[in-house]
C-alpha cells in the first residue's frame, strides 16, 4: 500500500451484468425530519468494487443517506435493495469522527472489541483480540492497540475505526467524513488505506467528503448531493463539472493543481 | 453496628459499579432525580396505608413511582425540545413538593428527616437480603450487556447497527437506576443518595487509562469509601449517610490532588 493506485480490480468487473454488478440500489429514497424533506427521490446505485464518493454541502443530507442504508433511519418512501452478496451485515461503517467522544475511557483495543461478533464479555476471548489486532497491524496500526482514545491523531483514530469496521470482514465500506479532523499527513495515510481496501481486499466503498483533492485522488465516480442526486458520474466529470459551482463557489480553482 | 457495615460492603461497590455508566452516559443528575422523587414515593405509600389500609411497603411505591418518573422523562426528552437538565429539574422539584404536600397532609413530619437523609439504623436482615438481590441484579444486567452499553455509550450508530436493541436497553438502565434507588434510600437518603453513585466512578475515572481498570477500581473505591464512613460515624458519632458521603468527597479529592500532580510532571 505504498503507492495511490487504481488498478484493475481482483475479478473482472466487465463480465458482470446489469444488477449483478451492484452492490447496493437506492431507489428514489426520500426522508424528513419533522416536516423537513431531507432526501428527496434520491436514486444512486454503487457498483461492486468502486469507490464512490458523495459530495455536497453540509445539510445536503449525506449522513441521511448512509443511515438510510444502514438501516438507521426508515426512508418515508423508496426502498435500498442490496447486490447479491452485499446485506447490512456485510457492511462496515465509520461514522463521522465528531460523532464518537474520544475522552470517554476506552483504549484502541477496547473499542476494536466492541466488534467482535459472538462476545459478550470481552474480558475473555485471547483468540478473538488476536483477531483484532491482526486486523490492526494489517492497517500498520498495531503500535496503536493499547493506546487510549484520547492519545490517536486524527489520522490514527479513523485508522483504529476502519480496523474497527472489518472485524466483521465486511464487503462494502461506509466512511462518513474520514479526513475530517485529519491533518496533512493522516489525509496522505486514508489516500493510501482506501485504495488498498478496494484493490486487494476487494472492497466496494462508498465515501462521504468534503475534502475534493481526497475526492479526486481515489475515486472512481462521485454524486453530487444536494437533498437530491444533482450530478453523477466519473470523477473527473463531476468534479470539473459546473455542478460544483452551485455548492462550492470555488471560482474555477483547479484541484488537478493541487493533485 | 454490624447490619450497617453489611450493608455499606453490599451497596457501596454496586451503586459505584453502577455508577461508572451513570456518570459516563451523562446521567448523574437523571439519577439523583429519582432519587429525589423517593420522597413522593414514600408519601404516596403513607398515603394509601392512611386511606385504604394498605399494608404494603413504602419501597414498592417509592420504585414505581421512580420508573413512572423515568418514563415520563425518557418521553418528554424524545417528544419536546426542552435540554434534558431542563426536564429533570421541573420533574423532580415538581416530585418533592408533591411528597412533601402528602407528608405534611398526613402529619407525619417526622418521617421527612429519614426519607432525606437516610435511617441506616433500622436495617433488618429482610434488608440485607434485598440488598444483596440487588447487587446480583445490578451486576448481572450490567455484566451481560456490558458491550452493549459500552457501545452504547461510545457511539449508539454503531450499537444499532449491530442489531442491538439500544432503546430496550435504555429502558432496563432506567429500571436498574430505579431499583438502585429504592433500595439504597434507607442507608443514605433521597438527598445524598446519588453521592455513593456519582463520586466512586469519578475518583476512579482521574486514575484509570482504560474502561476496565474503571470497572474494576470504582466498585473498590465505592466499597473502601462506603466502609470507612460507617467506621468513621461510630467512631465520631456523627449521621452515617452524611458521614459516607463526605469521605466519598475525601477520597475523591485526594484523586483530584494526586491527578493534579501527575499532571505537573
Amino acid at each position: 500500500m505504498e503507492t495511490v493506485n487504481k488498478s484493475p480490480l481482483a475479478f473482472d468487473l466487465a463480465s458482470l451484468k446489469g444488477p449483478e454488478r451492484l452492490a447496493l440500489q437506492v431507489k428514489q429514497v426520500s426522508v424528513r425530519y419533522g416536516g423537513e424533506l431531507v432526501l428527496n427521490h434520491v436514486d444512486l446505485d454503487v457498483r461492486r468494487g468502486e469507490i464512490l464518493s458523495l459530495i455536497g454541502p453540509n445539510g445536503a443530507g449525506k449522513s441521511t443517506f448512509f443511515k438510510v442504508a444502514l438501516g438507521l433511519i426508515e426512508p418515508a418512501a423508496g426502498e435500498i435493495v442490496f447486490g447479491e452478496g452485499f446485506s447490512r451485515e456485510t457492511t462496515g461503517y465509520v461514522p463521522q469522527m465528531a460523532a464518537l467522544d474520544r475522552n470517554m475511557p476506552f483504549s484502541v483495543m477496547e473499542l476494536l472489541t466492541l466488534n467482535l461478533p459472538k462476545q459478550r464479555f470481552w474480558f475473555s476471548g485471547t483468540a478473538q483480540r488476536k483477531a483484532a489486532l491482526a486486523k490492526l497491524e494489517l492497517l500498520d496500526g498495531g503500535h496503536l492497540a493499547r493506546r487510549g482514545l484520547h492519545e490517536l491523531s486524527g489520522g490514527e483514530f479513523q485508522k483504529v475505526m476502519i480496523a474497527y469496521s472489518l472485524l466483521r470482514n465486511p464487503k462494502m465500506l461506509i466512511l462518513d467524513e474520514p479526513s475530517t479532523g485529519v491533518d496533512h499527513e493522516g489525509t496522505h495515510m486514508l489516500e493510501r488505506l482506501i485504495c488498498h481496501l478496494r484493490n486487494e481486499e476487494s472492497l466496494t466503498i462508498l465515501m462521504a467528503s468534503h475534502d475534493l483533492h481526497l475526492v479526486q485522488l481515489v475515486s472512481d465516480r462521485v454524486c453530487c448531493l444536494n437533498r437530491e442526486v444533482c450530478a453523477v458520474g466519473g470523477a473527473g466529470d463531476v468534479l470539473h463539472g459546473h455542478y460544483l459551482k452551485e455548492f462550492y463557489a470555488l471560482g474555477g480553482r483547479d484541484f488537478r493543481a493541487r493533485a | 453496628m454490624r447490619n450497617t457495615l453489611v450493608s455499606a460492603t453490599i451497596l457501596g461497590p454496586t451503586c459505584a459499579f453502577l455508577g461508572v455508566f451513570v456518570t459516563l452516559r451523562g446521567m448523574a443528575f437523571f439519577s439523583d432525580a429519582l432519587a429525589h422523587a423517593a420522597v413522593t414515593g414514600v408519601a404516596l405509600g403513607y398515603l394509601c396505608q392512611d386511606l385504604l389500609q394498605w399494608e404494603l411497603n413504602p419501597m414498592l411505591f417509592v420504585f414505581i413511582f421512580s420508573m413512572l418518573l423515568a418514563t415520563l422523562m425518557a418521553y418528554l426528552f424524545e417528544r419536546t425540545k426542552l435540554r434534558p437538565d431542563t426536564i429533570i429539574a421541573f420533574s423532580f422539584t415538581g416530585s418533592v413538593a408533591l411528597g412533601y404536600v402528602i407528608i405534611s397532609a398526613l402529619g407525619k413530619y417526622r418521617l421527612i428527616d429519614a426519607i432525606l437523609f437516610g435511617s441506616i439504623y433500622s436495617n433488618s436482615s429482610q434488608d440485607i437480603l434485598i440488598q444483596l438481590l440487588l447487587a446480583v441484579g445490578v451486576a448481572g444486567i450490567l455484566l451481560w450487556n456490558l458491550k452493549a452499553y459500552a457501545l452504547g455509550i461510545l457511539q449508539p450508530d454503531l450499537a444499532r447497527v449491530q442489531g442491538i436493541k439500544l432503546e430496550r436497553l435504555n429502558y432496563l438502565f432506567a429500571l436498574v437506576i430505579a431499583a438502585t434507588v429504592t433500595i439504597c434510600l434507607k442507608m443514605l437518603g433521597a438527598l445524598l443518595l446519588s453521592a455513593l453513585i456519582v463520586i466512586p466512578p469519578a475518583a476512579s475515572r482521574l486514575a484509570v487509562g482504560n474502561f476496565k481498570q474503571l470497572l474494576l477500581l470504582a466498585p473498590v473505591v465505592g466499597l473502601l469509601a462506603a466502609i470507612s464512613g460507617v467506621l468513621t460515624s461510630y467512631t465520631l458519632n456523627s449521621p452515617t449517610g452524611p458521614t459516607i458521603v463526605l469521605v466519598n468527597v475525601a477520597v475523591l479529592l485526594v484523586f483530584l490532588v494526586f491527578k493534579a500532580a501527575k499532571d505537573k510532571r
